[in-house]
């Protein structure tokens, strides 16, 4: 059963894996911008002569039909190769291997920011419904989904930095240049993961078996914190496993506000030099994140609710 | 079995807290190290700025070299936009196709070895053939132990000047990608590709030696971000602070800003062979919207040049005298009801990342709007906007023209002579161009350069502002921001070259 949910699973990946690079690939030829013309102003310091657009068209092969210039890239992808930097003449694989660490930290580090702050929040929104905590726990989630989150990053800048000077202000290196990235990053998702888990909470917390635990002589903190967070948790999940996506693409603000060489920064720069390897490469290698984290989810789905189980799931 | 059950959650939950209670320790231990660790011990210049080149590893692995204090051209670039002695004490040309540079005497790379003609010589060849870039155009030959000789494929009297590039720094043959080999003041100790590089004092550098032991060079791309590390004090030197910043920086008692000339006009350019502004009585009118010097006053905060032509007075043949056109809306309307303006939408492109050049573009609408002209005001990414501005639909744009060499007569030509290269495309296929008035200022321009008359020079700048080719607006300005306990920095007008070795400790 398990192993034509993986059959599935895999024939539905390498389809989003083609449609993603298809419509990727469509995208960037039809945005306004000629690589050729952008990549050699900006390397000459000049606008190109014609011969030099021609040249470097040639040498890229972007003289080709759009059509014949995706299969080539999709029979070097296929063969493991994401191609070559028009911009700087190095290999996509080697440029993400390279700005890959960076990203991947500050993700989970803003992942475990949100976390922190949410499952928390969440659960005391619930347990005290309609109080003061609960109040002010919907209005600081408000304020989290609100406030932009390059905006955060520059006020904790300001404060962190500036006026209090404990923190650097931007960089990579120890754990001291991951805080306020990482805050800036998680606020928002906390911000979503708190309203979440407090709506959760509340169904179950109404369900029978909590009255039964209740009832059996456990203590609250128990009953909170083991039953009823444990099946509150399992719709989280997804919402969480989904957001790490959508923190991959926040890292690509928090990474310029904070002058962090990842994936964000280098796609940033590839879409604005139209480095279309580049950019096909990062929005695969997103798309790949994304669709394993789905399937990372729905293990989880059997971990936390062992009635769930992912052959029947998947048919 | 319930009771074992208690028992196990009570030693697993003793279990996680000690294990909780270890990473926090750990994370507040670790904070505090990286936080005693990043300190400043005032031997160290630290300079940010934001290159626009900074990924361009092709051409020498990230770093800008010629911006950088590593790495040294034949010639620097004064602050009259006039090429001056630097690797090459002097430069001669007879025919102004072969050129020979005498090589200054007594410079040494970093790996020790003399500078010699011979090894610039294997090294431009090695870089041509690599990189297949114009560099050397037909050949470049040692003709002896300090004389190179460069052939190229047409004359060009400012050859010399163009060498000031960035692509023409020098460096030894055996420079690779990881070890940069060069003549500058300080030499890379540590760099790996695509991020900051750290560089310490050269002793035997050929000129003074540099006030600093070392010296380290981040790029950091966003300017609020290098003005906080300003602020925060980790960093000395923030090249290219935003205007807009410049007033809060100078509040700070302990930094301050300086500012520097730069060799870039902006304006509102117009295609001379797009309707409605291919008809001179619409330019004219697009003229007197504005006076430069209110312009500069209340939207720049008085911080730059306004500009009256394309060439900034600083340069030598920069024409005097050129024609005014006084702010009348009046005058403005009438004309534009005189011209040959039918109420279309006129587009003003704009690239969003030019500083301001929202609110620039706003100051046009409304004033445009004010004489009965209807306009659309488009932010484009700098790829769309290079490709839209180039196409024959493109009618107003806001922004730059600049040259990042001393080859000034450069800018002249690739802005309005019909072979520039704003024009060439359109010329060549569609016998029109952009911002070429034609023949008569063609000639002239060449004149200036190939015979190198500069009253020609002057006469095409006439020329070009008679015939209200484009609206101009400043003369731009680099401003640097630093602790007041450094001295010394000064950007040259093109390309932000700077002598770093010169930056030293106040005394």
């Amino acid at each position: 059963m398990f192993a034509r949910y993986l059959v599935s699973r895999v024939a539905s990946v390498i389809g989003v894996l083609f449609a993603v690079s298809v419509i990727t690939y469509g995208l960037i030829h039809l945005t306004p911008g000629d690589p050729a013309e952008t990549i050699l102003t900006q390397q000459l310091e000049q606008p190109p002569t014609p011969q030099q657009v021609e040249e470097f068209r040639a040498e890229q092969g972007l003289d080709e039909p759009v059509y014949i210039q995706y299969v080539h890239w999709l029979g070097d992808v296929l063969q493991g190769d994401l191609g070559v930097s028009y911009y700087n003449d190095r290999s996509v694989s080697a440029l993400m291997i390279e700005a890959l660490p960076a990203t991947v930290e500050l993700a989970v580090a803003g992942m475990l920011v949100s976390l922190a702050i949410a499952l928390p929040a969440g659960v005391l929104s619930a347990v005290y419904q309609n109080t003061r905590i609960d109040r002010i726990s919907q209005i600081v989630a408000l304020l989290g989904v609100s406030v932009p989150n390059f905006w955060l990053g520059f006020m904790l800048i300001l404060v962190f930095s500036i006026y209090l000077g404990v923190l650097p202000v931007s960089g990579v290196g120890g754990l001291d240049h991951l805080i306020l990235p990482a805050i800036a990053l998680g606020t928002g998702m906390a911000a979503v993961v708190t309203r979440l888990v407090r709506t959760s909470m509340l169904e179950v917390m109404e369900a029978e078996y909590i009255d039964t635990a209740r009832s059996a002589g456990l203590s609250e903190r128990i009953v909170i914190w083991k039953h009823t967070l444990r099946n509150a948790l399992i719709p989280v999940v997804t919402v969480v496993g989904l957001q790490f996506g959508r923190v991959l693409n926040g890292t690509v603000v928090i990474e310029i506000v904070f002058d962090r060489p990842g994936l964000g920064a280098l796609l940033v720069e590839a879409i604005f030099a139209r480095d279309y390897p580049v950019v096909q490469g990062v929005v695969l290698l997103t798309a790949v994140v994304f669709v394993v984290s789905n399937f990372c989810v729905d293990l989880l789905y059997k971990r936390l609710d062992p009635r769930v189980t992912l052959g029947e799931q998947a048919q | 079995m319930g009771t074992n059950l208690h028992r196990l959650e009570r030693d697993g939950t003793v279990s996680r807290r000690r294990l909780l209670g270890g990473i926090v320790s750990a994370s507040i231990a670790g904070v505090a190290g990286c936080l005693t660790s990043d300190t400043a011990d005032g031997s160290t210049l630290r300079i940010a700025k934001a290159d626009p080149l900074n990924n361009e590893y092709q051409f020498f692995d990230g770093v800008i070299l010629p911006h950088s204090p590593v790495a040294e051209t034949l010639v620097y670039v004064d602050n009259e936009v006039q090429a001056e002695p630097w690797l090459a004490t002097d430069w001669e040309s007879s025919d102004a196709r072969t050129w020979e540079f005498t090589l200054r005497e007594g410079v040494q790379f970093h790996n020790g070895d003399e500078l010699t003609a011979e090894l610039l010589e294997e090294y431009f060849l090695a870089y041509e053939a690599e990189r297949g870039l114009e560099v050397v155009d037909r050949g470049v030959q040692a003709v002896d132990d300090m004389v190179l000789q460069f052939e190229l494929a047409e004359p060009n009297p400012k050859f010399p000047e163009e060498t000031a590039r960035h692509w023409m720094s020098v460096l030894h043959p055996d420079s690779t990608e990881e070890e940069v080999i060069a003549t500058g003041p300080y030499q890379i100790e540590e760099h790996e590709i695509g991020s900051d590089f750290e560089a310490v004092r050269f002793d035997e550098y050929w000129g003074d030696q540099p006030g600093f032991e070392r010296l380290e060079l981040r790029d950091i791309q966003d300017d609020r971000t290098r003005r906080f590390e300003l602020e925060a004090g980790n960093v000395d030197v923030a090249v290219e602070v935003s205007p807009d910043h410049v007033s809060a920086i100078e509040d700070d008692p302990e930094l301050r800003v300086e500012s520097f000339e730069q060799m870039r006009t902006f304006a509102l350019w117009t295609n001379i062979y797009n309707s409605p502004t291919d008809d001179p009585d619409f330019r004219l009118a697009l003229q007197h919207l504005i006076d430069q010097e209110t312009f500069v006053e209340e939207l720049l905060e008085d911080r730059y040049l306004p500009a009256r032509g394309t060439i900034p007075p600083y340069v030598s043949w920069a024409a005097e005298d050129l024609p005014e056109y006084e702010h009348d809306m009046d005058r403005a309307r009438e004309l534009v009801e005189q011209s040959s303006y039918d109420g279309e939408t006129v587009t003003i492109a704009v690239a969003n990342r030019t500083i301001n050049g929202d609110t620039f573009a706003e100051v046009f609408r409304d004033r445009l709007a004010d004489v009965g002209v209807d306009t659309e005001v488009r932010m484009m990414e700098w790829s769309a906007y290079l490709d839209f501005t180039g196409s024959p639909e493109n009618q107003l744009e806001l922004g730059g023209a600049s040259i990042l060499d001393a080859n000034v007569k450069g800018l002249l030509k690739r802005q309005y002579h019909s072979e520039g290269l704003l024009n060439l495309d359109l010329y060549r296929s569609e016998g029109t161009g952009m911002h070429n008035p034609g023949e008569a200022v063609d000639a002239l321009i060449d004149a200036g350069i190939h015979d190198d008359d500069t009253d020609a020079l002057r006469e095409a700048q006439h020329r070009v502002r008679e015939m209200t080719i484009g609206v101009p607006l400043f003369h731009d300005r680099i401003f640097v921001a630093m602790h007041e306990d450094v001295t010394g920095v000064e950007i040259a007008p093109v390309s932000n070259q700077a002598h770093w070795g010169n930056v030293a400790p106040t005394e």
